[in-house]
């Protein structure tokens, strides 16, 4: 049975990587990192370099908590002319679950 | 160096937009480029108050968010319909008034990644010296984005005990997210009540500076949003707290 709640496990962090992270979640994450996410999230986009030279830390420990947050899905890495740059992926904000004929009878009357 | 200005309350009825409107107004007769954009994607209204009309409305946020053009292209210059003496420019990014787009933002959902993106293209595109959100009430995906991203967060409340809680927790949220300018507005204030000793008491109970203490105002309620107060209004008391209140939320 532990191999079945590992596999549910696996699947629930697996979707949580690739649906980046929601404005909500963002409070939750420890001081340090979402310190980051929010810089990030100011600037559009930001290199390594950049992000050093606003945080009060080693490169390798800033290199560090970025692998973390892109590990976790709430940063995105690419490269820009060789140059790695860094994006806060946030999540897509989810429609509202209501029964299907609810929008169904929505729309007919609105069109 | 732009700034992004978020207009915030916890409850609904603050008088959030008229503020904003107001605000951006006040920044655009300085001379500055102001940007408005109305996230309250479920209830718009301050296109009401920059005299824009469904039909005038060519894009809106709604398009953008649904990839149907680019930000830039559903912003409107609403500097000639207030005919009024502005040396800078107002651009409005409008949300849809249409009942069917507003239910399909509801049911769908959007690209929260997108509206960040949009926020930062409409300054470099439009060249703005200030972007001003005006927001949907209450904590949700758009007004924590928008509080994430500030420069300068003004939050209004009046005095009603259902505001207070609720501005706590807005307060705690900024500081949680680094909001490097945080101010409150309190709005609607009775005519029996001391302006100071509010401002005193608000600044106290939430350790927060205080920009404006508006009273209530009749002229405020006849002219219903069909207008800019400060424009209407330019020598009323209101209008001198609203020019200063700028004055200390965007030096």
């Amino acid at each position: 049975m532990g191999g079945l709640f590992d596999r549910l496990q696996s699947e629930i962090e697996t979707r949580q990587r690739v649906e980046g992270i929601t404005l909500a979640d963002l409070l939750d994450v420890s001081p340090e990192l979402r310190r980051i996410i929010n810089m990030v999230l100011r600037q559009g986009e930001m290199s390594l370099a950049e992000i050093v030279r606003q945080l009060d830390m080693r490169p390798s420990e800033v290199k560090g908590l970025l692998d973390t947050l892109v590990e976790k899905g709430y940063l995105r890495a690419f490269e820009v002319k060789g140059e790695q740059r860094y994006k806060t992926f946030l999540a897509r904000k989810r429609g509202r679950e209501v029964p299907l004929n609810i929008w169904e009878s929505l729309d007919s009357k609105l069109e | 160096m732009s700034q992004i200005v978020s207009i915030h309350s916890f409850r609904g009825g603050t008088g959030k937009s008229n503020t904003a409107a107001n605000l951006s107004t006040l920044l655009a007769i300085e001379g500055r480029r102001v940007g408005v954009i109305d996230t309250d994607i479920q209830s718009p209204g301050i296109h009401v108050l920059f005299g824009l009309h469904e039909e005038d409305m060519a894009h809106s946020l709604n398009d953008y968010l649904w990839g149907k053009c680019s930000i830039e292209h559903a912003a409107c210059d609403v500097t000639s319909r207030l005919d009024a003496d502005i040396k800078g420019q107002i651009f409005l990014i409008p949300s849809s008034i249409k009942a069917g787009e507003i239910a399909r933002v509801l049911r769908e959902g959007y690209d929260v990644g997108l509206l960040n993106d949009g926020f930062h293209a409409l300054i470099e595109k439009l060249d703005l010296d200030v972007l001003m959100i005006d927001t949907h009430p209450g904590l949700n995906e758009e007004t924590l984005l928008s509080i994430a991203i500030s420069d300068v967060l003004a939050i209004i409340m009046r005095p009603d005990q259902q505001d207070y809680q609720g501005t706590g927790v807005t307060v705690d949220v900024a500081r949680k997210l680094d909001v490097p300018r945080m101010m409150l507005i309190v709005n609607k204030v009775p005519a029996v009540f001391d302006l100071d000793e509010v401002k005193a008491q608000v600044e106290q109970t939430y350790d927060c500076k205080v920009a404006a203490v508006l009273p209530h105002s009749d002229e405020m309620m006849i002219l219903a949003s069909a207008g800019i107060f400060v424009l209407r209004y330019p020598d009323h008391p209101i209008t001198a707290t609203l020019k200063q209140a700028v004055a200390k939320l965007v030096p």
